[in-house]
């Protein structure tokens, strides 16, 4: 493996905003899509990501980077149990931020094709709204409410199973 | 790759993969309330695919079922929801989220011969619900969909109207091949005898009749568990004699059981009960001094796989178990209680009382099974002697 050739290797990403950063080739390769891009030789010096803001892209690159330094379960069969907890408590601690902002960084992850923060978003949208009433999920998610059902059709959801708001 | 957007913003637009993706890992409740937050929720969760797919694989999605009764011959069923906390995950808290209020009892009431009374649970499949009656009916259940269906009589319980033949057991499983339900009646006239009823057909087939069917059992037994195309028995009174019904080819068999435990004492299973643990068969032997273990087939239908995962010798344990089930965290044995039932983490060897508060009268839980509740709609499985009715 040439470990120190590829990591002093380059990649500039550039947010909607214009804003733009430069980071090791290795951490820009947790993206799937980058990668690809990359090995089919698609990508220039600077790769504009004009559908994410800066502030969603220096969040994605946190944890590109800290993924990347830690060890990937597939180099050693008996991975370090420090390590993953470390990278446990960075998730746990990562995803503290508010629902719009894990939305936005969610639709980046799937953009990028990054599959671990997809499910970490996923998990901690999941959390946020678990037990909770269709009035509380709306709030939370901030629904659009042209999107609602009409009264009558919720009366008959909610009937259908009105044990589980109970 | 490029989008000119701007930056996106509101839940409505994302993807479906992900809303699939955060759906899948709800419990069986939140689904139900997301259907109703808005319009498109209301499609994903109802989507074929997603209750096909995406809600048999949810590991959120286990539970269990059980079946009392009273005193009275009355009884209900009882879906239990296993949570686990992150900080309490050494013990499953269990919720009760029951079925049979007196509300929902009264329902039952206005279909005579709907009331659980003398009901005994037949076997559960992908959240459907096997249920029997000594009067001889038989009934699919979804306790989600609130719906039910009342299958019509089997031939040997019409060809002999004095002498109705003694039912062994009663099964409900999935074959693998052609995805199709199947209730499987094991009974008994002079000889032992099967008859099956497929999900969306009209009407029972009787097997044909094997000489080694009457070898296999003549004990009445609880009914079978489904697992990997099988429908598994434990013969209890039998020493824990195993028998398998494969749903693909139709045949009954026995089936390897874990080997006998021997020790000084010379212990004998004097109960058992199967279950599913890490997608492995499972079986808990409850022996004669009232130490229990707990086996698992790693591979299955294989009898030197059989290895014991776990022994205990608590005294906790004052009554027999009923099921072992697979939790996030590990496996739980259900056992009966006083009044009600227990359930034991194997992992942390702690116990964890449950009571079903609506309850106040004397009860007995007749059954525990592992229920993996489904949105499956049984109007699917509907043909013209079958008609789906909601209660």
């Amino acid at each position: 493996m040439s470990t120190s050739s590829s990591s002093s290797k380059k990649i500039v990403l550039k947010s909607a905003d214009n804003e733009t950063f430069e980071i090791d080739e290795i951490v820009a390769l947790e993206s799937q899509a980058i990668k690809n891009m990359i090995e089919d030789e698609c990508a220039d010096n600077v790769i504009p990501l004009g559908n994410i803001d800066s502030k969603t892209l220096s969040k994605i690159i946190e944890y590109c980077k800290k993924h990347a330094e830690s060890p990937k379960k597939d180099d050693n069969a008996d991975i370090d149990e420090k390590a993953v907890e470390d990278l446990k408590s960075f998730d746990a601690e990562f995803a503290k931020v508010d629902m719009p902002l894990i939305q936005d960084i969610l639709m980046a992850a799937n953009f990028l094709n990054i599959d671990n923060l997809i499910g970490l978003m996923c998990r901690t949208i999941a959390d946020r709204i678990k037990g909770k009433t269709p009035e509380e999920i709306r709030k939370i998610l901030n629904i659009n409410k042209n999107d609602l059902l009409s009264p009558e059709q919720e009366a008959k959801a909610r009937e259908e199973n009105s044990w589980a708001f109970d | 790759m490029n989008l000119e957007e701007g930056t996106m913003r509101g839940i409505e637009d994302l993807e479906e993969n992900l809303m699939l993706d955060i759906f899948s890992r709800l419990n069986v409740r939140t689904i139900l309330c997301c259907k109703c937050v808005c319009k498109k929720w209301h499609d994903i969760v109802l989507d074929p695919y997603f209750v096909n797919n995406m809600w048999p694989k949810n590991p959120n999605n286990l539970g269990l079922m059980i079946h009392h009764v009273t005193i009275t011959g009355r009884g209900g069923l009882h879906w239990i929801e296993i949570e686990e906390e992150e900080e309490d995950f050494d013990v499953a808290r269990i919720l009760t989220v029951d079925l049979s209020t007196p509300r929902e009892l009264k329902r039952f009431d206005r279909y005579p011969g709907f009331c659980f009374q003398k009901m005994v649970v037949g076997g559960s499949v992908e959240g459907l619900i096997c249920v029997w009656s000594i009067f001889h009916t038989t009934w699919i259940i979804n306790p989600v969909t609130k719906e039910y269906m009342n299958l019509p009589d089997a031939p040997s319980s019409l060809s002999l109207s004095n002498t109705r033949p003694d039912i062994i057991s009663y099964g409900f499983g999935a074959s693998v091949g052609a995805k199709a339900y199947k209730v499987i009646r094991i009974y008994k006239t002079s000889t032992i005898e099967i008859e099956v009823f497929t999900l969306g057909t009209d009407q029972w087939r009787t097997l044909e009749r094997q000489d080694h069917y009457n070898e296999l059992v003549c004990n009445y037994m609880k009914a079978g568990l489904f697992f990997n195309g099988h429908v598994h028995w434990i013969d209890s009174f039998g020493r824990g004699k195993l028998f398998v019904f494969e749903l693909d080819n139709e045949t009954f068999n026995s089936f390897p059981s874990p080997p006998p435990v021997y020790d000084e004492k010379q212990e004998k299973i004097s109960f058992g009960c199967l279950g599913v643990l890490k997608g492995c068969l499972s079986q808990c032997c409850w022996y004669s001094s009232r130490k229990s273990s707990v086996w698992v087939m790693k591979e299955h239908g294989v009898k030197d796989s059989w290895y014991k995962a776990f022994t205990i010798n608590e005294t906790k344990i004052a009554s027999y178990p009923l099921c072992v089930i697979d939790s996030l965290r590990g496996a739980i044995l259900i056992v009966r209680d006083e009044k009600t039932f227990a359930a034991y983490c194997l992992q942390t060897s702690t116990l964890k009382r449950v009571s079903l508060a609506c309850i106040d009268t004397y009860i007995r839980i007749d059954t525990a099974i592992t229920y993996r509740p489904t949105l499956l709609k049984l109007q699917n499985f509907a043909s013209l002697n079958t008609v789906v009715q909601a209660f």
